[in-house]
């Protein structure tokens, strides 16, 4: 065979010797400058070929040859040495159609990966996280979820009204607990989604937009994402394909800065459309238990096709499958579209000015006084709330107390609860849940409408987070929307348990005073209780945050003692400010002028941008309650620092809803001035 | 991260046909062998043949069930090393595949029983934190030294070597200093580090020096600094314009700009640190009296990764080859060596052996060594 050229370095410095190399019978024969050196072939060991680089042949005294002569070193050494894996490998690497059906198969194989691999384990693997691991993922999740949407605007109401219907769901499902639901503002979108841990974000248009039925369809919808674990398992497969690319691609250092942003993104995303076409069957299924028609699931996914009019954001990005093929799993029989219309109108009359609760009759101080005198037993339980909450000092106090006696004496159920919280109030203020229990049982026995009692459940059960005092809240929510005919309004008595509850929160003072501003019947505590209400709330957070709370809130109507009225209202068409003077306790019937009683307030949105950068202000709107209880002209007058809270001021406002101010007894025109404060505790 | 970043042992910079026009004569008295100018370092690899190579490798990985990856690592070190050359002759590289896997079976034992144990008893985990804090310096100088001694240029092994004390004062005391700066030490941490890699490898009987000092680290990672700051405003400030735009209805979808414009801000600022630190650390670095001198160009430089990073992403990672042998070409066409005596002088001293397990440490951690 042809000698080849080569370069032989000893291994002892860095000397360079160009040499000819060759094959003499058993023996590697070099041949340069510094004379000849010989070796058998058994004792030399060559470097694996790869590609083009050059061979490095070992000489057995620690030498080495380079050359870059491949196939010589083929033909002549490599057979002897190790490494027929190495030919092989570097046979196939030479070729190019392996290279092409190498690459085929592995982007099928990562294309498989996707579609088929990695959802099957992880659906394998999202049906064994622990649910206290998948509720912390939940609440990462929902954080982040927070700081990208605005807080709801919702009153306690509709929330409510949400929460009574996932109750149900759950119920009938026999879950373990219901999901937790949050209310966020995502703008103009009407969407719902769920976290893993069974947390449901709800966007308040969708909340408004939809029926009860509609409501309790999207939410099965939900817990079925929830319960079939969509949420794990999305997560699952995301971080599992991008460790994959980053692995298969050996740069992690860009991936991981591009692939901290893919959460965020993927969560717009939403579920891939066999999740959805999974939940819808799961809704379907679950409304069928519980009683409901199953298709309120497609009324309202057509409600949603037909408002997403020009507002699609992104829709090349959504997986959604399309309405119609949803429709058609949803509602095989095609019976939709006449029920869809019969459903139109039963929207249309839900959606318009939420109805006042029942009003029990009101009466005023003189003829209160006069029944109870004559031993009226309910009268003198209103005096004596009336003295109680007035707490102009202790004489009023045992007054007051005189008033119960008396009335308790006389069979009056509440007033004996309330003499017995009284003393136990003075005797030890904390009270655990066995006493509690105790005067539930009493309670019942005594034939205390049941809303009292959840009340004063709710009241006394010291721990916020027990679990009979969360039932009772529930039960006690559920009703104020359903606003059953019980002795008292839901809504009074959920206010009342929250702010009068000893160990509250701040959480729970605010929610109290929300309901009480919710609550629209006659009562003559009303002002009385937001006053405890604040006050509480003043102890808990300070004087600012109690201000806050009692400004930043529309105004509660304030049927007996309007003092102070927040909204002030000014001339416009009529002056009804002037010629109904304050009217105290003991005015007589509702005078036939009376100021717009506000029914429904949507709260501002926090504008996105203002809370990012912790800006808070305050906005005067002035504008004007039509006849019809509408808001018209609505404008912001004074300072204005910045715009963007005259934007959200006004939008607010313009949904808002009166029972139209009186003149003569006749619906006029008033012009109203209120100011909203943009703050950012709670 | 693998062996495709420069280390002064190998150097990965490759060039075709860079020149060696510039470089003013060096040495005082040349033999024949070394020119009197600086002589360039050239890469030879091409594309196609490593997309080849690339590609088959990772399928049998895969098909092995990630035992061939150990064989792999080391086909694409030597083709990296032996397609680069200086003078003529190659750059090989050593490793033996079955230590490199003995590493990895190493390193997947200890994870999983770490996995498991701590499972079952928490207070493992504590110990396990607690020994991976004083076992890092250990594999980083273990992982250096095998990946020098496993390297040869004519004949001759690269060698590296320090003591357990010094590498943990340059990795954790000075990481530690880094943290309680707030980040201010970080550039002259960087310095520490090079002065530490280079400055410890040596082949036969000459010695690298790394002279370089912390000056214009500073001024770099400040820039730096300056582009992801400037990428972030940016991508804030268009996030903010399209809330605005949707009547201020904060979305998800609002955030991408900004998230966008950090990442490329990130990339670009490393991209930066890398081209504008090349000239100024291989100008100040000495093997014996010989110099090496860095002939880059940022905007080439950017704009050359740029191009790579958009064409990875556009393949689907396909053209990741394409992109490194572009990259490891133009790299070397930017390094020069400048012999100052006969590279003969330089002899051998005594040899000794690495360990694959602290190497694989190494790089399984995923410690990054590019100079």
């Amino acid at each position: 065979m042809n000698p080849v050229h080569g370069h032989f370095h000893s291994g002892e410095s860095l000397a360079t010797e160009s040499v000819e190399i060759r094959v003499i019978g058993e023996d590697l024969l070099i041949t340069g400058e510094g004379g000849e050196r010989t070796h058998p072939l058994a004792a030399v060991r060559v470097s694996d070929r790869l590609g083009r680089v050059p061979r490095f042949i070992y000489l057995p005294d620690g030498a080495t040859v380079e050359t870059p002569a491949n196939d010589w070193v083929d033909a002549v050494l490599a057979s002897r040495a190790r490494g027929r894996t190495a030919a092989l490998v570097h046979w196939l690497e030479q070729r190019t159609r392996i290279a092409v059906l190498a690459t085929g198969l592995l982007v099928a194989a990562a294309i498989a990966t996707v579609t088929v691999g990695l959802p099957a384990a992880a659906r394998a693997v999202a049906g064994r996280v622990p649910p206290e691991v998948e509720l912390r993922v939940g609440e990462v999740a929902l954080q982040s979820v927070a700081t990208l949407t605005g807080p709801s605007r919702l009153s306690r109401r509709q929330q409510a009204r949400a929460r009574v219907q996932a109750e149900q769901i759950a119920e009938a499902l026999q879950l373990q607990s219901a999901p937790r639901l949050e209310f966020r503002s995502l703008g103009e979108q009407a969407n719902a989604f769920a976290l893993p841990g069974g947390i449901i974000i709800l966007s308040d248009e969708l909340v408004l937009l939809a029926t009860d039925d509609e409501l309790a369809a999207v939410l099965a919808h939900e817990i079925g994402h929830w319960q079939l674990k969509h949420g794990m398992q999305n997560l699952l497969r995301r971080s599992v394909a991008l460790l994959l690319v980053a692995g298969v691609s050996g740069d992690l250092s860009t991936l991981t800065t591009f692939g901290s942003a893919l959460p965020l993104t993927l969560l717009q995303q939403g579920y891939s459309r066999q999740f959805e076409h999974e939940a819808d069957a799961y809704a379907v299924e679950s409304l069928r238990l519980a009683g409901r028609d199953p298709r309120h699931l497609g009324t309202l996914l057509l409600k949603l096709e037909n408002r997403r009019g020009p507002h699609r954001e992104l829709t090349w990005l959504s997986t959604h499958p399309p309405t119609a093929q949803r429709l058609a799993r949803i509602d095989p029989d095609g019976t939709l579209p006449g029920w869809q219309s019969e459903q139109k109108t039963s929207v249309a009359a839900a959606s318009s000015a939420p109805v006042p609760l029942a009003t029990p009759e009101t009466r005023d101080r003189d003829q209160l006084l006069a029944a109870a005198h004559a031993g009226d037993p309910s009268a003198q339980y209103a005096i004596a709330e009336l003295l109680l909450h007035a707490a102009r000092g202790p004489e009023d106090e045992s007054e007051s107390y005189r008033w119960l006696s008396e009335a308790a004496a006389g069979g009056h159920e509440m007033s004996r609860l309330r003499l017995m919280h009284r003393y136990g109030e003075r005797r030890s203020p904390r009270r655990d849940i066995t006493r509690t229990r105790e005067l539930v049982a009493t309670l019942a026995a005594s034939e205390t409408p049941r809303i009292w009692i959840e009340a004063e459940m709710v009241r006394y059960i010291i721990s916020p987070e027990h679990n009979e005092r969360q039932a009772a809240l529930l039960r006690l929510e559920r009703a104020a929307v359903a606003d059953e005919a019980w002795s008292m309004p839901a809504a009074w008595a959920l206010a009342y348990a929250l702010i009068h509850t000893e160990t509250g929160s701040a959480r729970d003072y605010v929610a109290g005073l929300e309901w009480l501003y919710e609550y629209s019947g006659d009562n003559p505590n009303v002002r009385s209780l937001m006053e405890i209400g604040l006050q509480r709330l003043q102890m808990q957070r300070g004087r600012e945050m109690a201000l806050r709370v009692g400004r930043g809130l529309p105004p509660p109507p304030l049927p007996l003692t309007p003092t102070t009225p927040p909204p002030t209202p000014t001339t416009a068409t009529a002056d009804p400010a002037q010629k109904t003077p304050a009217t105290k306790l003991n005015a007589a019937p509702r005078p036939p002028q009376s100021p717009p009683r506000p029914i429904y307030r949507a709260r501002p949105v926090y504008p996105w941008l203002m809370r990012t950068l912790g800006i808070t202000g305050e906005v005067t709107v002035e504008f004007v309650v039509n006849t019809e209880g509408r808001v018209k002209d609505a404008r912001t007058v004074g300072y204005l620092p910045y715009r963007e809270f005259a934007h959200a001021a006004v939008e607010a406002v313009e949904q808002w809803r009166f029972q139209p101010g009186l003149v003569d007894g006749k619906p006029t025109n008033v012009r109203i001035s209120v100011p909203i404060v943009f703050s950012l505790e709670e | 991260m693998t062996g495709s970043e420069p280390t002064p042992s190998a150097p990965p910079q490759l060039s075709p046909t860079s020149g060696a026009e510039t470089a003013p004569p060096a040495g005082t008295t040349l033999p024949a062998e070394p020119p009197p100018l600086g002589q360039p370092f050239e890469f030879h690899g091409e594309a196609r043949e490593f997309f080849r190579i690339w590609i088959v490798n990772i399928l049998l990985t895969l098909l092995t069930l990630g035992v061939f990856a150990a064989w792999a690592k080391v086909r694409k070190r030597r083709y990296v090393r032996g397609n680069t050359t200086l003078m003529g002759h190659a750059f090989d590289y050593r490793a033996d595949p079955r230590r490199i896997l003995l590493g990895h079976l190493f390193i997947v034992v200890v994870f999983l029983a770490y996995a498991v144990v701590g499972e079952v008893y928490v207070i493992v985990r504590l110990f396990a934190l607690g020994a991976l804090v004083v076992l890092l310096p250990w594999v980083v100088l273990r992982s250096l030294a095998f990946n020098a001694r496993q390297t040869a240029y004519r004949g001759l092994c690269f060698n590296f070597r320090q003591t357990y004390g010094l590498t943990a004062l340059t990795y954790l005391a000075q990481g530690l200093a880094v943290v309680c700066t707030m980040g201010l030490y970080y550039p002259a941490w960087v310095r520490n580090r090079r002065e530490y890699t280079i400055g410890n490898h040596r082949l036969g009987s000459g010695y690298f020096t790394f002279t370089g000092r912390a000056g214009p680290f500073y001024r770099t990672y400040l820039l730096a600094a300056l582009v992801v700051i400037g990428g972030l405003t940016l991508g804030a400030v268009l996030s903010a314009l399209w809330v605005i735009q949707n009547d201020g209805v904060p979305s998800i979808t609002a955030t991408l700009p900004a998230l966008l414009f950090y990442g490329l801000g990130l990339y670009l600022a490393k991209q930066l640190i890398y081209a504008r630190l090349f000239n100024y650390q291989w100008g100040h670095i000495r093997l014996n009296d010989h110099r090496f001198e860095g002939r880059m160009r940022t905007r080439r430089w950017l704009s050359l990764q740029f191009t790579n990073l958009c064409a990875i992403l556009a393949s689907g990672g396909l053209l990741y080859p394409w992109a490194l042998m572009r990259r490891l070409r133009y790299t070397a066409s930017c390094l020069h060596f400048h012999p100052a005596e006969p590279l003969d002088d330089i002899v051998r001293l005594g040899r000794s052996h690495g360990s694959a397990v602290g190497e694989t440490a190494g790089e399984f951690i995923g410690l990054d060594f590019g100079l």
